[in-house]
Parts: C-alpha cells; structure tokens; sequence
C-alpha cells in the first residue's frame, strides 16, 4: 500500500492511502441529502400547490 | 400515470449519480509512466529506473524476464536488458550507443498483463553523435501484447488520476447550457406574448444555471490547479467562463435592481437573449479560435481520447444525464416555488 | 494603462448618452423617432465619440509619453490604431446597448450599467490589450489578424442584438 504514497505522493494518495473509500462514501452521504432536500422540497410546493388550486376555485 | 413517470425520473437521476460516483471512484486507473532516472544518460553501460503511476502493472513474484524495454531514438530502437520489477517501477542496463538519429529517448515498457507503457522524451544523451545507431545495440522489434486490462480509466499524461474530474466538470457545463438554452427560449417567448409564465420560467433557468456554472467553474479550477499548477490561468475559454457566470449575475442584480415594477419580465427577457448571445460566442466560437490550454480546443487533443474509451465512456454518459435530470429537477422546483410566489402576491 | 484611460472615458461619454435626454425630451421621441432609428443614432454617435476618443488618447500617449520605452522596431502603427479603434468601438456598442437597460431603472442607472457592463468589457479588453502589445512588439501578421477581425465580430454583433432587443426596451 505504501509502496505508492512513496512513489509519488500526489498521485499514489488516490488509492495508495486506501482513502479512496472515504471519498466515494463522503459524496454519496452529500448526494443522498441533496436528494433528501430536494424531495422534501418536491412534496411541500405540491401541497401548497393543492392549497392554492382549492383557493382560486 | 404522470406522477410515476415524475418519480422515475427524478429518482433516476439520483441513481445514475450515485453510480457515477462509485464508479467514478472505485475503478482504477491503467499504468502510465512517468519518470526516468537519471534522465540525463552518457555513452555507456548504465542502469536507469522507470517508474510508473496508476495501478501496479506487475506482481511482486513476477519475473523479470516477461518484461521488455526498448528506448527509442527516431525511428531506431536501442536494447535493454531488465533487471529488477516492482509493481510500479523497473530497473533497467542500457548500454548507450556512441550515435543515434535524436538525442532525446522514448521509452517503452511492455508488460504481460498492463499492455505497453509509454514515456516520450524519457531520457537524453547529451554527448551522442547525430547519426544511425550502430547494429550491436538494436533491438529486434518485440511485438507488443494486446492489453488485457478490466474496467479501468486510460492514462493520460499529467491528467493522471484527475481524469475523474472528467465526471464532475464536464457535465456540469453541459447541465448548465442546457439550462441557459431553456431560458433563452423562455425569455424569446416572453419577448413574443408578454406572458408572466415565460419571465419565471426564465428567472428559473437562469438561477439553475448560475448554481451549476459555479460549480462547473469550481471543479475545473480545481482540475487547472492539478494539471497546470495554477488555480486560475488566463485562457480565453476560462475567462469566457468566468465572463459568462458574471454576465448572469448580471442578470439578477438587474432584478433585484428593477424591484416589482412592472416592465420588468421584459427588460430581463431582453438581457437574457442578449446574455446567451454572449454565452454562445464566449465559450463555443471564441475559444475555437484563439489559442486555448483547455481540452476540445484550438487542436488540443484529449477531448476525443478520453470519450472514445469504452470503461470512461461507461460512466461518463450516465453522468451527463445524471446531472442534467437533477439540474431539470431544480429547475422545476424553482419555477413551481415561482409560481406559488405569484399566486400568494396576485391573490 | 492606454486601455485603462479609454475605458474609463468610454464609460463617461456613453452613459451620458442615455442619461441626458429625461422626462420632456425623452416623451418627444417616445412619440416621434422609431425605435431602429433612435439605436442606430445612438451607435453611430458611439461610433463617432470613439473615433474622437481613439485620437485624442493615442495622441496624448505619444505625445506625452512618447513611443513605448524598450521596443526599437518601430511595430506596426496602423495595427495599433486600428485595434485602438476597433476595441473602443466594439466597447462603446456593447456599453450603449447595456446603458439603454440600466437606463429603464428608476434608481441608480448609472452604477448598474457599471456592474452590467463591466464583465462584459473584460474580453473586449483582453482581446484589444493582446493585440495593441502585439503590434507594439511588431509580432508577424498572421499571429495577429485574428484579433482585430474578433474584436470587429464582437463589435458587429453586439450591435446587431442591440437593434433587435432594442425596440422591446423602447416600447415599455
């Protein structure tokens, strides 16, 4: 495993310190809150639509 | 009916994404070299290191003899013999012939399992006669091995492991004209009818499309940090860009500037058409043909590399499709929000 | 620093051009001129204030500081010229155009066509700064033509989206 960081610090740091895991888990934590937010967000503008389609009757 | 099909698409764009992120992340990259040393090399048995990034191109119980090196000079190549093998590197004895047709040497690596690796202008041979290399140091042509290599990125000089960035940065602009070009017609249309409709749709596009030019403009800083060692470098296709997300900024303080009064749909209608204009001769035509570091123009080469690769190109179009389903996505949401806004205030 | 001057007269002299005509006036060619007619009128006064412009301050370089320090070919001074022209008129187009929506704001025009306009100048300027250097440093014609037909394109251009929007501002 070290063999890379030894060998070219920048560039062996990507797999070589085996934190290429954390990476990928760090984005999908942010990507599932995004998607989180962005539902929630979905569902109340369709509730307040609803409200403001039983109000203009 | 309409709201499964809403569901699938949305969920979907998550999901190509989060694919994208692990593929992205998790496959490795081919083996490239990238360094010689010495570099500088005199007429004379000497042995020389190569060493290579990406993942390992051979194992620790392989035997130097399934490797072959060959130097080349011109159109003739110069034998080696291989020493010593680590995953990532050879050791090499070359003897340097006293004349050769080009100073400067390509290396060439080939390898049982990673296919052949490349490194042009390895080395140089300061005090070497210009000439044809005598017939004792030539090497008979070894043939080289199709690559056998999984599901793994293509090595690009000094890209390296950034080509992941490839996923990221690229798409985001994609996302972000796609967005713009909605806006534009939203704003054309809103010349025509002098409809509210068509002002939110705009005001919707553009905010969108500023939220992913940012994120465009961030990501390929990041990328220009690593390949060209400076966060920011003045390049008509970066500064197109940077013009671009200002000239949209524009656009919104022209808003806030114009307040509720009433003419303002079509007065941000014309500055949209005007901004996209702009868009359009700043970053597809001008960049095309002044000189430009940035990939995909000016004869710079790498654009049609990288997307004819197979196992990038895999990811590579999920991830366009990924990201411009969520920036629709966002771009619904704030236009709905604009909308809700609108009846609230006419009610 | 040539560009530096021209810009900020450039900036002066246009926003001038719509602020001057308020209330009374402007009710009159509300009534009278055509839209096209009043944009044309306006860019070729920008035409003019920039050909005016470009002399005045090219002159008042040499004449004052003399050739640049350091450079002995004498260059080529019609490139130069030209490209002083051309990136002042391609500026002036894309400031009249830019002032002509500030104006329709009630308050503060004046800083917003700044805001408005200034982004948009910064190619321009690249563009034109490349090339006036490029032509101080007698660097070969073919290095060069590109620049001042760009700087023309854009200034075309700006022009054209100007005339065409134009009349949508107008009419509100």
């Amino acid at each position: 495993m070290n063999a890379l960081l030894l060998l070219n610090s920048l560039e062996g740091f990507f797999f070589g310190s085996g934190k290429a895991h954390v990476v990928t888990g760090v984005a999908l934590i942010i990507l599932a809150g995004l998607a989180l937010s962005l539902w929630r967000m979905d569902r109340r503008l369709g509730k307040l639509e609803e409200e403001a389609r039983t109000d203009s009757h | 009916m309409k709201g499964g099909w809403n569901w699938f698409w949305k969920g979907g764009s998550i999901l190509l994404l989060a694919y994208v992120i692990v593929r992205g992340f998790s496959t490795p990259l081919q083996p490239g070299l990238v360094s010689a040393t010495p570099s500088q090399l005199t007429i004379a048995g000497q042995s020389v290191i190569l060493t290579a990034v990406g993942q390992p191109f051979a194992e620790t119980e392989d035997l130097p003899e399934a490797f072959e090196v060959v130097l080349r000079s011109g159109d003739q190549l110069i034998q080696t013999e291989v020493l010593e093998v680590s995953p990532h590197s050879v050791k090499i004895s070359v003897n340097i012939p006293p004349s050769m047709p080009s100073r400067a040497l390509d290396a060439y690596l080939f390898t049982p399992a990673s296919g052949t690796l490349f490194l042009g202008n390895a080395c140089f041979v300061e005090e070497a006669a210009k000439g044809d290399v005598p017939p004792a140091f030539i090497a008979g042509a070894p043939l080289p091995k199709a690559p056998e290599l999984g599901f793994s990125f293509p090595y690009q000089p000094n890209i390296m492991e950034s080509i992941r960035n490839l996923l990221w940065h690229v798409p985001m602009w994609f996302a972000m004209f796609f967005i713009m070009g909605l806006g534009f017609v939203a704003s054309l249309a809103q010349l025509r009818t002098d409809s509210i409709q068509w002002d939110m749709r705009a005001e919707a596009a553009v905010k969108t499309g500023l939220v992913f030019g940012l994120l465009g403009l961030a990501t390929g800083s990041l990328w220009a940090r690593w390949t060209w060692g400076a966060w920011w470098v003045s390049d008509p296709q970066l500064n197109g860009a940077l013009v671009t997300v200002l000239l949209y900024s524009g656009y919104l303080i022209l808003r806030a500037a114009m307040g509720d009064d009433d003419r303002v749909g079509r007065l941000a209608a014309v500055y949209n058409v005007f901004a996209f204009v702009m868009l359009v001769i700043l970053l597809m035509v001008l960049p095309r043909y002044t000189e430009s570091l940035h990939p995909g123009k000016d004869g710079n080469p790498g654009f049609n590399s990288y997307d004819l690769d197979n196992s990038l190109r895999a990811v590579f179009y999920p991830a366009v499709i990924g990201w411009g389903a969520l920036c629709y996505w966002m771009y619904t949401l704030r236009l709905r929000m604009n909308r809700c806004t609108h009846h609230l205030l006419s009610r | 620093m040539l560009w530096l001057v021209h810009l900020f007269s450039g900036f002066t002299a246009i926003g001038r051009l719509f602020d001057r005509e308020r209330s009374n006036v402007r009710r009159y060619l509300q009534w009278t001129a055509s839209p096209l007619g009043l944009i044309l009128g306006k860019l070729f006064h920008a035409v003019l204030t920039t050909t005016a412009l470009t002399a005045v301050v090219l002159g008042a370089f040499l004449l004052f500081l003399g050739w640049p320090q350091g450079i002995e070919s004498p260059g080529k001074p019609g490139l130069l010229v030209l490209g002083a022209w051309l990136g002042g008129l391609s500026m002036t187009t894309t400031l009249v155009f830019v002032s002509a929506v500030a104006s329709q704001v009630r308050s503060g025009s004046g800083a917003l066509a700044a805001v408005l306009g200034l982004p948009l100048l910064l190619p321009q300027l690249i563009l034109a700064t490349r090339l006036t250097r490029g032509a101080l440093a007698d660097e070969p014609w073919t290095m060069l033509v590109e620049y001042p037909l760009f700087l023309g394109a854009l200034g075309a251009g700006t022009a054209t989206i100007a005339c065409i929007l134009f009349p949508y501002i107008w009419r509100a």
